[in-house]
């Protein structure tokens, strides 16, 4: 007899109840979230007119974590909870680690430079063949990943999917709400659907996961969202850092053997790194980042609503989502102080009126 | 040293002209595109006295905004030397476009062969304040996102 309990709880993954699977659910939307500021602050802060190919690699990193977080918040309305997204601890106080991640390296707001490009390859790192899953201190991000699949696959098993899947269908974001950004949405009813969406945030992350190191596809999955495949995150990165694009043949030990390309690492806006409405330098300078903060909360605040059954909202958000952009922008362009040539640059903090 | 203060005059007089903050203009990330283009359009020695007299003013009603736009408008606005060139300032931060200054100055005080009609950059088009004082954005540029057309514009609030 106590053998027998021994085994099925040698069975059991990591994330096994109800409760554990709605809190880890909230950790992955923490986590596509997390990765957006920093990725924005080096968009941004690229001088117009130059470097076009590391504007449109990491503009389309961007658009695909926004499509993840829609995605989890699809599998979180199907199994009938509501992600938590406008509340202070939902935004990072960067510089910080990963959410709930097992790693030590710490994520900053700061300008595209080389050191940036390698923290992105950090956060996006593939894992290696082999690699278990993992709920608590995970090293990449498919090993959350792969600990949520296998969660829902014993939940399933144990429950039915009824149970676990009895989530309001008017909840989730469909193509119609949510256009072509880094690819379509999808409705998630089922286990199976479920773990496509949970495979491909994963493979667009990291590429397909590698039958032996190294010999992996550097590409994701993107056919499946209805877009031509593209070099996963991680690569996606590294011909930045490379200056050189993959070709389809490439793999990730080969390294990329495409076209390439110049990257110009001085024409950057030098934005101070974590700025912090606190430290501003005057007033008109602290108005300036509230401004931009006010815009991002009332954006939080929208996504929440429209993750939480006013999915028509998405739309709305859009308009916001562009405001945003050109805001950050401006302070990108502001010098902390009269003379200086460091610029003041977004923060992302949460905004509550006084 | 000379520059960056005579720059900061050119700031600081363009804030009061055009009614948005130093802040907002140095955001543009134009201002000091338009701060050059100005001196070569209308030449050294005429942007020179524009500045030390801007800074004159500047310093004098330093602590009484009220004096300080009533002081722009007759010392600048109204002079017949100052005035087309304030003027042209304005019209340059709103429409990020140069327009030749008027015949009379132009036989009066002189100017350089810079001084023609044209937008100044593709920056200065879609960086003019116009498109953000009415709620709209340059077209063709600074997009605002899909389905945004279905919203009235929102022109900034006016103190």
């Amino acid at each position: 007899m106590a053998s027998k309990t021994k085994k099925r709880k040698n069975r059991r993954p990591q994330i096994h109840t109800f409760k554990s699977l709605y809190e880890h659910l909230q950790w992955a939307i923490e986590v596509e979230h997390f990765t957006i500021p920093p990725y924005l602050c080096a968009l941004w802060s690229i001088k117009e007119g130059t470097n076009p190919e590391a504007i449109e690699a990491i503009q389309s990193v961007v658009m695909e974590e926004m499509l993840h977080m829609t995605l989890v918040a699809n599998l979180m309305n199907a199994v009938g909870i509501h992600p938590e997204i406008d509340r202070p601890g939902f935004i990072p106080k960067y510089p910080c680690r990963m959410p709930h991640s097992g790693d030590h390296f710490k994520v900053s707001l700061e300008r595209f430079s080389k050191k940036a490009i390698h923290t992105f390859m950090d956060i996006e790192e593939p894992k290696k063949s082999g690699s278990p899953a993992r709920a608590h201190h995970y090293h990449t991000i498919a090993q959350l990943y792969d600990a949520v699949a296998e969660g829902l696959e014993y939940l399933v098993c144990e429950h039915g999917e009824k149970k676990v899947f009895k989530g309001k269908s008017h909840c989730q974001v469909t193509p119609q709400h949510y256009y072509g950004g880094g690819g379509f949405v999808f409705t998630i009813d089922s286990l199976e659907k479920a773990q496509f969406a949970v495979r491909e945030i994963s493979e667009q992350g990291e590429g397909k996961v590698p039958d032996k190191i190294g010999t992996g596809s550097v590409f994701d999955g993107d056919e499946h969202f209805g877009q031509p495949p593209e070099p996963a995150h991680y690569f996606r990165f590294n011909e930045i850092l490379l200056g050189q694009k993959y070709v389809r043949e490439d793999t990730p030990i080969s390294g990329p053997s495409g076209a390439l390309f110049d990257v110009q690492w001085r024409e950057v806006h030098q934005m101070q790194k974590n700025p912090k409405v606190k430290f501003a330098k005057s007033i008109p300078i602290r108005n300036k980042m509230n401004a931009f903060n006010e815009k991002y909360t009332e954006l939080l605040r929208r996504l929440e609503r429209a993750f939480s059954g006013e999915p028509h909202l998405i739309q709305k958000a859009v308009g916001q989502m562009f405001q945003l952009k050109y805001q950050g922008i401006e302070l990108m362009r502001i010098p902390i102080k009269e003379g200086s040539k460091t610029m003041v640059g977004p923060s992302f903090e949460f905004y509550s009126p006084a | 040293m000379k520059t960056k203060d005579d720059y900061e005059s050119f700031l600081q007089l363009s804030a009061v002209i055009t009614g948005y903050q130093r802040v907002d203009l140095l955001g543009t990330g134009v201002a000091w595109d338009y701060f050059t283009s100005f001196c070569s359009i209308v030449g050294k020695s005429i942007s020179d006295e524009l500045w030390q007299k801007s800074s004159k003013l500047l310093k004098r009603h330093k602590s009484n905004e009220e004096k300080l736009e009533k002081a722009i408008r007759v010392e600048l606005l109204s002079d017949n030397k100052f005035g087309p060139l304030v003027r042209n300032l304005i019209k340059l931060w709103y429409l990020g476009q140069w327009d030749e200054l008027p015949a009379h100055y132009r036989v009066t005080y002189g100017t350089t062969s810079k001084d023609v009609s044209h937008i100044l950059s593709g920056d200065s088009y879609k960086e003019g304040l116009v498109w953000e004082a009415i709620g709209a954005h340059p077209m063709g540029a600074k997009q605002p996102g899909f389905g945004t057309w279905s919203s009235p514009p929102k022109p900034p609030d006016i103190d």
